[in-house]
């Protein structure tokens, strides 16, 4: 965990980190009387076997999602939307039989992970040919990013039919849950995430704009990372969300019954009520 | 006189070459007499033209009689009587017109008589007998009879140089446009007389001449149906049309005023059908409030054209992705479909309008379209909190009853857990017992193991255990409590534990059928197919027999009685049987059909013979006129598969009269370009005048062989027998 937190972000400055000290002792004693009510709240939500869980593809080092990030995930899934997720935390390998028990995985790298050898790359490719959806996090933050360049190679392989193209601006993933009008992220080195298509549904959602790095927080609640640019954090949080609900609805949005209320919404987002 | 020569050219040039090589060699040959050489040149000759076989053919002029075919109209509105109140029936009116002109017809040309129905039937022209029941058909078909004749219609063969066609022109089938004889091949024009038989006009009352409509209807869209009334002595008077459904009930309800003594009016009626499957309407005229003096019925087929699902969600998930992703993908399936995407108390923690959601119109979904779709499915939904109201779950319950089909999808929203107990409206129409309390257990692991059930897929897979075993287990399920009366497991499951429960049972309800699914997540057999290939596709197979079900596609019944289509008096049937694994039954299970005929008190057995596995067919002959019950029970190696019954009405044939429809008889001859004529005014004489000129011909009179003359022979034979002699009594060798 610490290892993973030292490769995605920038360490925070000393004094400022210093003030944080008596804040994080004094609220030890509530988390201790929270985090027991909180596991008791979630108790029955854990209990929810087959609801949605953001389990993690399994590549080894350099790759791998914060916990709080997962958990705050999770947490504004469940506040926001009519899921209840299971907040077990999964860690699924291309090996693994189970990797056909779970619909959506998470994959996150800063880094190239090792090549995928024949068996996972087969394996990779049955999962999502079956139904199943891999998002992908760029968490490097660099344009040439070698963990990008790795997926490309990677996805020539597993679905040489299909290939990475930009969201469309009217897809459904981008109208899933909110209307999404910028992509967000803690980087901005796209416009728009990018997809491979199989048989009418994304597989392979790439983002490289880093959506996981928007929620990681501290243990007194602050984020880890800086964003400077304002509503990019807002934005990347709506879009992640978007991706889960996309998993969890498909192209639901697309419906014809559903198409006149929201164009309704985008032209009047379209028409600078943008928030 | 002819000359014929029977052999081909290769004869002749070969009898030819034999002669000049015989000639030169006598030319060369010294020493002998011209005598001789003549004798045995005539010999030679003679000998070479027999060879080629020639004949001598004598004729004498002549005249040929023409060819002249008449047809007798042999359905059953020819069974009629002739004219109102008159004893004569038109059959018979025509068959002593022929028997009183048949004489002066075969004098001046050759005659044959046929009786025409589904094919030709030859009949004695001078008695020509009434169709027997096996050949008296609801309808004639000229257009086959013409073809018949003329083989291919006229355009390959003459056929006979004029044909008389005697019908009264009710039920020439198929009809073409405006309910008479479509267009014929242009090679029949002026060949056919068309005499009309019976009186055209209209008695005084009122007569449905026609009722019809598409032979096929799409379920939920308008199609018309259209009803000729003829009326006469009516003017003044008002008229009332009602259409009814097979049940009876006035779909739709016309009074007008008719103004002449003699109207005939057209009707058009626009209607909808519900559900799919035959669907039998009455058109029923009479006086206003007054009893039914004329019907007329008709059946139509009404087809799906999509079928039309409604798929509500009570939250995201990942079955709900997979079963709609699913849904869409089937071409025959129009889906509309919710999911709640956010609960009141959910705080997405933006503006309003940065979401993408719309308020859950429920009034829309549960009252006011429900009755445009054929299957609901409604997964983990939440009843008393996004649809509290009493009146919804009636609206579903009534949906059911009148032939929707109901898929209730489990999860910790649903059954028990939904409260569904508490609402007698929905658990009634349930298979399935449900508890009062939260019946979902989020941890069971559910095995499922097919029961012998249609809807669980096919025999093969349904018998094999290990498949089932090595499936991917389903994880939370409603527990269930025992089956309701009437109800069958679909699919049961085990857990590790050993525990056992119902997963899918189905209910008829009503017209409606419902089907409870305790687990929600069947997509897991849909990733499985990625695990192991043999799972490819089960995902797709079982929720398509359970949209087959919903919809009634699926057939539950293991005995099942078919009326197959018939023209005449004797009626098949086909008998489906599957035993108690839903599969034809193999020759070592022992099938024993027991069917009888009940007729006015009688009961007659009947005979199934086998036509394939599991199929068995009946020609039944009916026990008189009037309304018959065909019954069969099958049972099966001991155990009882099933009953099914069948009624149908056997006709006496014209029993009323109904005018001949000599309007189109009249547009029939206009547009072939044939004439018409009423038979009792016909005179033989003026219709064979009409007949073109008798051709003249050359009769043979008598046919000379020479090859099988014996005095031919004879003189060929003294021919050489003198050359030969005269040439020893020379010295010759």
């Amino acid at each position: 965990m610490n290892r993973a937190k030292k490769s995605y972000g920038k360490p925070r400055k000393a004094t400022e980190s210093k003030k944080l000290i008596f804040a994080t002792r004094s609220s030890f004693a509530f988390r201790c009387l929270l985090l027991p009510s909180i596991a008791f709240l979630c108790f029955p939500l854990l209990l929810s076997a087959g609801a949605f869980s953001l389990a993690e593809l399994d590549l080894g080092a350099g790759c791998g999602i914060m916990e709080s990030a997962r958990l705050e995930i999770l947490r504004a899934l469940a506040g926001a939307t009519s899921v209840e997720p299971e907040f077990a935390a999964r860690k699924i390998k291309l090996s693994d039989a189970a990797l056909f028990d779970e619909p959506f995985l998470t994959l996150s790298c800063a880094g190239a992970p090792e090549s995928l050898d024949y068996g996972e790359l087969r394996a990779l490719r049955l999962y999502l040919v079956s139904g199943g959806t891999l998002f992908v996090n760029d968490a490097s933050g660099r344009r040439r990013s070698p963990f990008a360049e790795w997926l490309r190679r990677t996805m020539e392989l597993v679905l040489p039919e299909s290939g990475f193209q930009p969201v469309a601006k009217d897809h459904s993933l981008l109208k899933s849950f909110f209307l999404i009008s910028a992509p967000g992220g803690r980087f901005n080195l796209e416009k728009e995430p990018a997809a491979m298509e199989y048989s009418g549904r994304y597989a392979v959602i790439f983002s490289r704009n880093d959506l996981v790095g928007v929620w990681p927080k501290d243990s007194i609640g602050r984020y880890v990372y800086d964003i400077p640019a304002a509503g990019q954090r807002h934005s990347g949080e709506k879009l992640t969300l978007n991706i889960l609900i996309y998993a969890l609805t498909g192209s639901y949005k697309q419906d014809a019954v559903h198409q006149p209320f929201i164009m309704q919404r985008l032209r009047e987002l379209d028409a600078g009520a943008s928030p | 006189m002819r000359f014929f020569i029977g052999e081909s050219w290769h004869f002749m040039a070969a009898a030819g070459l034999a002669l000049l090589i015989f000639i030169s060699a006598l030319k060369r040959s010294p020493g002998i007499a011209s005598g001789l050489k003549a004798l045995r040149l005539a010999a030679a000759g003679l000998a070479a033209f027999l060879i080629i076989k020639p004949s001598a053919v004598f004729y004498r002029p002549g005249f040929e009689k023409l060819a002249l075919t008449i047809l007798l109209d042999g359905s059953v509105s020819m069974q009629g009587p002739a004219e109102k109140n008159g004893a004569a029936g038109k059959y018979s009116a025509s068959s002593s017109w022929l028997k009183k002109n048949h004489a002066e017809t075969a004098r001046a040309v050759r005659t044959e008589c046929y009786i025409f129905s589904d094919r030709l039937y030859r009949t004695d022209c001078s008695s020509p007998a009434a169709p027997a029941p096996g050949a008296a058909y609801f309808e004639s078909d000229l257009d086959r009879a013409l073809n018949g004749l003329f083989q291919g219609g006229g355009g390959e063969r003459a056929g006979p140089d004029r044909v008389w066609v005697i019908t009264d022109g009710l039920s020439l089938g198929p009809p073409g446009p405006g309910g008479t004889p479509g267009r014929f091949p242009p090679a029949l024009k002026n060949k056919i007389e068309l005499l009309g038989v019976g009186d055209p006009r209209t008695p005084p009352g009122v007569v449905i001449k026609d009722f019809s409509g598409p032979g096929f209807a799409i379920a939920h869209i308008p199609f018309g149906l259209k009803a000729e009334l003829a009326s006469a002595g009516w003017a003044g008077r008002k008229l009332e049309l009602s259409l009814k459904d097979q049940d009876g009930a006035v779909i739709e309800k016309r009074t007008f005023s008719v103004r002449a003594d003699e109207e005939i009016s057209v009707s058009s009626f626009t209607l909808s059908a519900p559900s799919v499957g035959p669907r039998a309407y009455r058109i029923c005229a009479g006086a206003p409030g007054g009893a039914c003096q004329a019907a007329k019925d008709l059946t139509v087929s009404v087809i799906r054209e999509k079928l039309r699902v409604m798929y509500l969600a009570g939250r995201p998930s990942f079955e709900y992705a997979c079963l709609r992703e699913f849904l869409k993908s089937q071409s025959a399936i129009d889906l509309v479909s919710f999911v709640i995407l956010r609960n009141p108390e959910d705080l997405p923690n933006a503006d309003e309008r940065e979401l993408s959601l719309i308020p859950f119109p429920v009034n829309e979904i549960f009252l006011r379209d429900i009755s445009h779709f054929d299957v609901f499915l409604m997964q983990d939904f939440d009843l008393r909190r996004f649809a509290p109201a009493p009146s919804y779950a009636a609206s579903l319950a009534d949906f059911v009853r009148k032939g929707g089909g109901l898929a209730v999808i489990g999860g910790p929203a649903a059954f028990g857990s939904g409260g569904y107990a508490t609402m007698d409206l929905l658990s009634d129409i349930l298979p399935v017992e449900l508890s009062g309390k939260p019946d979902f257990d989020p941890g069971r692991i559910a095995q499922a193991v097919p029961a012998p059930h249609p809807a669980a897929g096919d025999a093969g897979r349904r018998e094999d255990a290990a498949f089932w075993r090595g499936a991917p287990a389903l994880q939370g399920t409603n527990i269930f409590g025992p089956l309701k009366p009437g109800a069958k497991a679909v699919f049961n499951y085990s857990t590790p534990q050993g525990d056992e429960g119902v997963l899918v049972a189905e209910k008829t309800s009503g017209k409606g059928r419902v089907i409870a699914l305790s687990g929600g997540d069947t997509w897991r057999w849909k990733l499985g197919g990625g695990r192991n290939i043999k799972y490819t596709g089960l995902y797709g197979d079982f929720w398509s027999r359970i949209l087959a079900y919903l919809d009634g596609t699926l057939d539950l019944k293991k005995v099942s009685l078919e009326a197959l289509a018939h023209g005449g008096f004797i009626r098949p049937f086909r008998l489906k049987v599957l035993n108690d694994s839903y599969v034809p039954p193999g020759e070592d299970e022992g099938v024993n059909i027991d069917a009888s005929l009940k007729f006015g008190g009688k009961v007659l057995p009947v005979e199934f013979e086998p036509a394939a596995r599991g199929l068995y067919q009946a020609q039944v002959r009916p026990a008189g006129y009037g309304r018959h019950r065909l019954k069969v029970r099958v049972r099966s190696g001991g155990s009882f598969l099933g009953s099914d019954e069948a009624v149908f009405e056997a006709f006496q044939v014209g029993p009323d009269f109904v005018p001949s429809d000599e309007a189109g008889l009249i547009k029939a001859a206009r547009e072939n370009s044939w004439n018409y004529h009423r038979l009792k005014d016909a005179k033989p004489r003026e219709l064979l005048k009409a007949m073109p000129a008798a051709s003249s011909v050359r009769n043979e009179v008598y046919r000379f062989e020479f090859g099988s003359s014996r005095s031919v022979m004879l003189l060929l034979v003294v021919l050489f027998s003198a050359a030969w002699i005269w040439g020893r009594l020379r010295g010759l060798p």
